[in-house]
């Protein structure tokens, strides 16, 4: 809306920065978020990291991905400094992050975890949706299962074993 | 939750990641502006610069919601009138891109909804402020040193956080009527709110300016310490003015507070402790020697006795060891904690960890200069450069401040000022590192 007054006359050709945000914008977005960045902080911790790129001209070769994500890291860890708050052991998801990007920036990975859901009962797809879709927290819904705390974290938890187990042996 | 346990929690919350259209959007056109990309080919880029862009965006966010409270001071401030007579100046750190109902004002990486109309008054202003205390890199420049101060306090922002304009003024002595309220408010100390009590704390170390009047504080000091029923604060109270208090006699009190049944505070062992009480010494090296030190708040204290005890406690190593393994992180948050464990090791003679430190530490400088975290890598420079010339050898009062982040904060200021650039920083570290 603020933008509809400028104008700009597109090139006709992408520049190299358009370039970066096209084949890692998805890929920078995905590991904030694999690193527990909270989902209403992602598009600002995003875009500042892509402004930096702009503005330090990191060329989109090799080195492009490991420069974005070191970047988009310490803001992440600046903003968890700030809040004086650290859901997520941010070294431990660094070190799981490899294991999942692989080579494909997650690709593989996700998509043997969206046939692994699809392949779980109902009641235990709907805890998962609940859980990372709608983000809601064990009390909201033990409610709705009728279930104690305890009970839906068992149930998560057994849940998570299964789809590791599951995606492990699609991606083998 | 070990690493493959974290893999699967982590991946199912990207499943549930949306696209973000709107962000490729507003990028896309950052990305074209010719501040941001150089297109190659010469004649064929007509865009509008980033820079333009967010000044035209500011100037349009403070006519179209804001009133009259709302002035563009540059491409990248906006200054808010409070309706006193110190305007306060918002410096926005990136461009206000983010569009999504409603108009805001991107501060760094937050952003603040700009919807303030009416005039405010300085409280009315620290209010909204609070409001968005959780605003990561609220840059403020305040003019006038008490804003300042208000602003620290009131929204609890880093140091870095704020930027003084002005010189602060000089605190006054305690005028009469400071001098009246302390008359006044002394001898009920011990049933004054904390509030007054604290005011009352504070004109009292203001005090020794004015001798007769202190003299007479000391005495009821002396009466309270000797109160067996004194209250947890003003127990908490009396023993900060005898750690503070310069007076030979109060080292006496201090003993008897000591050796009295009440725990003291160990920051106040400690003090009391480098001031020769050897009372003190000896109780803090038995409570971490009874295992009340391993909560990892005590990690400094073990470090400094190891670094002067007389004689060393036997379970410092410990201490030390777990706080260094607990605390083993390189961003400067955490950096302190763990340098000061490792300096502690190694006045025990274990060198390995401090070695270790410093090798990480290099490579953690070169990622967060990769990754143009200079304020990062300015920060965990400095602070190793501050460890590496205080060690832990420095006064009870530099402790505190390594225990409650302030050197974090200094580190980051100091940085701030001298360690600008990457070369900079390169250099300093080049220097502090071991050769």
């Amino acid at each position: 809306m603020v933008f509809g007054f400028v104008t700009a006359t597109m090139v006709d050709q992408t520049t190299p920065s358009e370039r970066l945000v096209q084949r890692h914008l998805e890929p920078v977005r995905r590991y904030l978020v694999f690193l527990g960045c909270p989902t209403d902080q992602l598009a600002d911790l995003v875009q500042d990291t892509f402004l930096a790129a702009f503005a330090a001209r990191v060329p989109d070769d090799e080195r492009a991905a490991g420069w974005l994500c070191t970047a988009a890291r310490f803001r992440l860890g600046k903003l968890w400094r700030a809040r004086r708050r650290t859901p997520v052991d941010l070294e431990t998801a660094d070190a799981a992050w490899p294991g999942f990007a692989r080579d494909d920036d997650g690709d593989g990975w996700l998509a043997a975890l969206r046939a692994c859901v699809e392949e779980l009962p109902p009641r235990s797809r709907q805890v998962v949706q609940w859980r990372y879709h709608d983000a809601l927290g064990l009390a909201e819904i033990a409610p709705r299962l009728g279930l104690a705390t305890g009970g839906v974290e068992t149930l998560l938890g057994r849940v998570r074993r299964w789809l590791r187990g599951c995606v492990e042996r699609r991606l083998t | 939750m070990n690493v493959d346990d974290v893999r699967l929690d982590a991946a199912l919350r990207v499943l549930a990641l949306p696209p973000d259209p709107g962000l490729q959007q507003r990028l896309a056109l950052a990305a074209a502006s010719p501040s941001a990309a150089r297109p190659r080919r010469a004649g064929v880029a007509v865009g509008v610069a980033l820079a333009a862009a967010a000044v035209v965006v500011l100037v349009l966010v403070a006519t179209w919601r804001a009133g009259p409270t709302f002035r563009s001071c540059g491409p990248t401030c906006v200054e808010l009138s409070s309706g006193t007579r110190e305007p306060l100046q918002l410096q926005v750190g990136a461009v206000a891109l983010r569009v999504d109902g409603e108009v805001r004002l991107d501060f760094g990486s937050g952003s603040v909804p700009a919807v303030r109309s009416e005039p405010m008054t300085r409280d009315q202003l620290a209010s909204f402020l609070a409001a968005h205390a959780a605003v990561p890199m609220f840059t403020i420049a305040v003019l006038g040193g008490s804003a300042v101060v208000e602003a620290q306090q009131r929204l609890d922002l880093r140091a870095g956080q704020v930027q003084q304009v002005a010189q602060p003024t000089p605190a006054p002595p305690p005028s009469p009527a400071d001098l009246a309220a302390v008359r006044t408010l002394w001898p009920a100390v011990a049933v004054l709110s904390d509030a007054a009590a604290e005011r009352c704390a504070e004109l009292v170390f203001r005090l020794r300016l004015q001798p007769a009047l202190y003299d007479v504080v000391r005495a009821d000091l002396q009466r309270l310490v000797a109160e067996p029923d004194l209250g947890d604060e003003v127990f908490a109270r009396a023993v900060q003015l005898l750690v503070f208090d310069p007076a030979p006699d109060s080292y006496a009190l201090a003993a008897r507070l000591v050796g009295g049944p009440r725990a003291l505070d160990p920051d106040a062992l400690l003090r009391l402790s480098e001031r020769g009480l050897l009372d003190a010494r000896r109780a803090l090296v038995r409570a971490i020697d009874g295992g009340e030190a391993e909560d990892g708040e005590w990690f400094a204290i073990a470090a400094h006795l190891a670094a002067n005890a007389k004689p060393p406690a036997p379970r410092l190593q410990q201490v030390l060891t777990a706080a260094y393994e607990h605390e083993n992180g390189l961003e400067p948050a955490v950096l302190t904690r763990a340098m000061v464990a490792a300096l502690g090791l190694q006045a025990l003679g274990d060198e390995a960890p401090l070695r270790a430190l410093w090798r990480d530490l290099a490579v953690a400088v070169d990622a967060a200069l990769a990754g143009e975290a200079i304020e990062d890598a300015a920060a965990m420079v400095a602070i190793a450069d501050w460890l590496r010339t205080h060690g832990v050898h420095g006064t009870s009062g530099s402790l505190a401040y390594l225990r409650d982040d302030f050197l974090a904060q200094f580190a980051q200021r100091e940085a701030e000022r001298t360690l600008t650039d990457a070369a900079r920083i390169r250099e300093r570290l080049a220097a502090i590192l071991p050769k």
